[in-house]
């Protein structure tokens, strides 16, 4: 098992590695900062000193270790909007995004584990037939849209939830429902395949064969082998969320990362772009590391692959 | 009640209900000029915010009713289906292009090109893909070229991926080894022996990847970072919409609908496809126990 | 040993699979008997439906396809057929049980064996802790599997295919069951362990009295282990005896066709001697007897009207229009 982690975890930091590359081509291709800096009067000279001043004009290379070297303190630079360190505007909106995340994630898997179990014990029932009508819907709708949708009803038409902002509870429901749709949906179908596969096997015949009830033989036997590859989905859909909370919070005025990052592009804030998607990312990585940690309990098999 | 699901489990189960969908909206990206009642950017103040006509104050000349400017919905629906079909099958050729080859690639060399292509995979899949697009487009300025290519780059790691796994399938059958021996070019194999079996893999992928990359486009432009107005773009009109949220409830509605009925529309066909290309083989085996 | 008592008769047992691309009749009006201690085997190809036949004992055929359309299982007077399958679950793991063809796929990958073994025991006695540990490491033993703390917390991957088999049969034993149905339980493993799993069989069955039912392909198995035997072809049972007179005395096409076809020890080797002809399709089967195709014995009105069962002797039944002149 130690082997297994310990491989994992190197090509987590590789990985990491990478995304510091790629971030740093992203933040070089958007542009020369001294424009946006200096005020449109400045000749080339002041030109010349400002970027000597930032390190502009040193080769490709020096200027990539400088920003590793930067990264590894946590220093990302100051935000060119507000005076601040961008490190530490992103730090600050990060709760709100884990918290939107979790409450997503969570509504996700509780609503749609059923879903697919029930589905996979009595396929082409009704249950299946609606839950799996519901899940190809809800993966056909546009976050945005639901998000919209959720507003116009909820928020303006009945009055019962607010729209934006976060506070109580009930500042959460709708971003969460929103943001948790397609994972729902995904996650549903998927837990039914997985199951249908798995009530398939001879294993599960032989705990028919012992007369096992059939909840024992569902909820002990199928249901540890089908949640093997439903938490690789799982996983995935996490990651998706993250990436799809950009959306939610600019809808629902939410003040998370993915807003902050979305209001820096439009203010070509370049710092504060670049640290949203590093730590993002690097949020990421970790939970993929530690959904590989859980997958050597529920499997025993893969120590030894 | 019966009569529904009848009809339901038919629209789902056969391919009919999916492609009638993508056929009408195709239809209906090709032929907008001759389609849609008005031009979408034919401003009209004085037909400002109209209902949609089953409501008070609507008209039959705007059965969807206008927007701020006085466009008709309608149409802008129809010229926008324009748009997110010509982003959606060039975005999908494209990244389905590059994913495959360096699927091929990585699934068929292994050694180190393997584990590069599956680093980067691994890389980009871990950072948020809408970030990167909305600051590669920051960066290179919104068009429609932009775009197109912005969301290719994004998306060739899912073809990638599972070309690479139907590769390393592929390969465990013997005859890959007998062409090798028989002194196929490594090309000739790629595209003779490997290829032919990824495809029905492929066409499932990109069918299902039309629908998401159609909601990405619209998810770029709502952020104001795709399509620039005066093109209509669905993601636009739901930007504007929700501005009039409160008393035009339907400037939002009715784009979001369309992409909905789009995606259903992919998946559907994907779906079924996937049904059809795959466990066929399966079913008839299992019918024999 | 074996008493007159019969535990098992199934009376013209139909299983049928409804697929897309027809009815499959797995199961075509089977008939027999079982009595307490038998060792009972039954012989065919693969699709002649003798898995089928068993899973239908149980009660376990692959549903949305599969289903027993018609006849009777009666377990000591009880009809099976007609339980439900909670009812039937009384029956499972503590009067019937199974083992099966693959012993790499029948244990659960991600639970130890000792967790396994010990469902099979809870289902007879209300054990639990040390006492049950007790009990998994004695029906190891009885296996002959060397047991520890280790072994039980063991995981299957990490045991043999052999083994695997074997800790199947400790699964049996704890269930105590009175019918044990054995389907190719050796197929998948070396000659020498499968020298092993019988020894094991007949053990339990010398000490529990277990009635055992046999599938297999393989007649040697069946020679050195059964008291009587079915022959299965296209789901009907062709011929039924005890063992001496099926392999000396019997009447069948193609009986004679399988032992004709089995290496002879001892004489001169000639050549080895196959059954002509083509497997049976079972879904587009022609009418009248299913062997007639590949039978050198058949005559016109084979190919159109199935036979009816008659009886060459004690306990000797044969379904062939010419049994008389073979």
């Amino acid at each position: 098992m130690q082997r297994y982690l310990t491989k994992r975890f190197l090509q987590s930091l590789i990985v990491i590695f990478g995304i510091t590359v790629i971030v740093f081509v992203i933040i070089h291709l958007t542009g020369d900062p001294t424009d946006l800096l200096l005020p449109p009067e400045a000749g080339p000279a002041e030109r010349e000193l400002f970027r000597h001043e930032l390190g502009l004009d040193r080769p490709i290379y020096v200027q990539y270790f400088d920003f590793l070297k930067n990264i590894a303190h946590g220093d990302f630079g100051q935000s060119f909007r507000h005076q601040t360190s961008a490190f530490s505007l992103v730090i600050k909106a990060l709760p709100a995004t884990i918290e939107l995340t979790i409450a997503a994630m969570s509504l996700s898997i509780v609503i749609a584990l059923p879903i697919g179990i029930i589905s996979a014990i009595r396929p082409r029932s009704c249950y299946d037939r609606l839950g799996m009508t519901f899940a190809l819907l809800g993966q056909s709708i546009p976050v945005y849209w639901a998000g919209i949708m959720l507003i116009l009803l909820f928020a303006v038409t009945l009055g019962w939830l607010p729209s934006t902002g976060r506070g109580g509870i009930e500042h959460l429901i709708l971003p969460a429902i929103t943001l948790g749709l397609f994972s729902t949906a995904a996650i549903a179908r998927f837990t039914r395949s997985s199951m249908l596969d798995v009530l398939d096997t001879d294993y599960i015949r032989t705990a028919r064969i012992k007369g096992l009830s059939e909840y024992i033989v569902v909820l002990k036997h199928a249901l540890k082998n089908a949640s093997i590859p439903v938490l690789t989905i799982t996983s995935l859909q996490f990651g998706r969320m993250l990436s799809g909370a950009v959306i939610t919070e600019m809808i629902f005025s939410w003040p998370g990362v993915g807003r902050i990052a979305v209001q820096a592009i439009y203010n070509r804030d370049f710092p504060v772009v670049q640290t949203a998607v590093f730590v993002t990312s690097v949020i990421f990585v970790g939970i993929n590391f530690l959904v590989d940690i859980i997958y050597t309990y529920l499997d025993p098999r893969i120590k030894y692959k | 009640m019966p009569i529904l699901r009848k009809t339901w489990v038919y629209v789902k189960q056969s391919p009919l209900g999916g492609l009638t969908i993508l056929f009408l909206f195709v239809m209906a990206a090709l032929f907008a000029d001759i389609v849609a009642p008005y031009s979408p950017i034919n401003q009209d103040i004085t037909q400002a915010l109209r209902p949609p006509f089953f409501l008070e104050g609507g008209t039959f000349h705007h059965i969807l009713g206008t927007d701020e400017l006085g466009r008709d919905i309608l149409s802008r629906i129809i010229f926008g289906a324009r748009i997110s079909l010509v982003v959606g099958f060039i975005a999908v050729a494209m990244s389905g292009f590059i994913g495959t080859c360096l699927g091929l690639i990585s699934g068929y060399f292994r050694g180190w090109i393997d584990s590069l292509i599956m680093r980067l995979v691994d890389i980009q899949l871990s950072m948020p893909y809408i970030l990167i697009a909305l600051a590669l487009i920051g960066a290179l300025g919104p068009s429609l070229r932009n775009i197109i290519i912005v969301i290719g780059i994004t998306s060739w790691v899912n073809y990638a991926r599972i070309v690479r796994g139907e590769v390393l399938s592929i390969k465990e059958n013997e005859f890959v080894d007998l062409a090798k021996i028989a002194g196929c070019s490594t090309y000739r194999i790629l595209l003779k022996h490997i290829f032919p079996g990824v495809v029905n893999s492929l066409i499932v992928l990109g069918t299902l990847m039309l629908g998401r990359v159609i909601i990405f486009e619209a998810a770029l432009s709502f952020l104001g970072l795709g399509v620039q107005p005066p093109t209509p773009s669905w993601g636009i009109m739901l930007a504007d919409g929700r501005q009039y949220l409160t008393y035009a409830w339907w400037l939002a509605t009715f784009p979001g609908f369309a992409i909905m009925l789009v995606v259903l529309g992919t998946n559907l066909v994907g779906d079924w496809l996937r049904d059809m290309l795959d466990p066929r083989q399966r079913a008839a085996v299992r019918g024999k126990r | 040993m074996i008493g007159n008592e019969k535990i098992l008769e199934v009376r013209d047992l139909k299983t049928y699979f409804f697929t897309n691309m027809g009815v499959v009749r797995a199961v075509d009006g089977a008939s027999f008997l079982l009595r307490k201690g038998q060792a009972l085997g039954i012989v065919g190809e693969s699709g002649s439906g003798k898995s089928v036949t068993s899973l239908s004992i149980l009660r376990l055929v692959p549903k949305p396809a599969g289903r027993i359309v018609g006849g009777e299982i009666l377990y000591r007077g009880e009809d099976l057929v007609k339980k439900s399958q909670k009812e039937m679950r009384e029956y499972r793991g503590k009067r019937l049980f199974m083992i099966s063809q693959d012993p790499m796929t029948s244990l659960n990958p991600v639970f130890t064996i000792g967790n396994q073994i010990g469902e099979a025991i809870r289902r007879r006695q209300k054990l639990r802790g040390n006492d049950l540990k007790k009990r998994i490491i004695k029906m190891l033993k009885l296996v002959h599997i060397r047991s520890s703390e280790s072994r039980i917390n063991a995981y299957p991957h990490q045991f043999s295919g052999g083994m695997k088999q074997r800790v199947m049969i400790s699964m049996a034993l704890a269930c105590q069951p009175e019918i044990l149905i054995a389907d190719e339980p050796t197929t998948a493993l070396d000659v020498t362990i499968q020298a092993q799993i019988l020894k094991l069989m007949k053990e339990i069955r010398e000490k529990y009295n277990t009635s055992i039912i046999l599938i297999t392909h393989d007649l040697g198995v069946v020679a050195g282990f059964c008291d009587y035997v079915l022959v299965m072809y296209a789901g009907k049972i062709v011929e039924q005896a005890d063992v001496k007179t099926l392999f000396h005395g019997n009447r069948h096409p193609y009986t004679r066709g399988l032992l004709n076809s089995l290496p002879c020890r001892g004489k001169k080797q000639r050549r080895l001697e196959g059954i002509k002809g083509q497997p049976p399709d079972l879904l587009n089967l022609p009418g009248g007897c299913p062997f007639e195709p590949r039978c050198e014995y058949s005559v016109h009105r084979c190919a159109y009207e199935y036979p009816p069962t008659e009886s060459v002797g004690k306990g000797h039944l044969i379904s062939c229009w010419r049994w008389r002149e073979i």
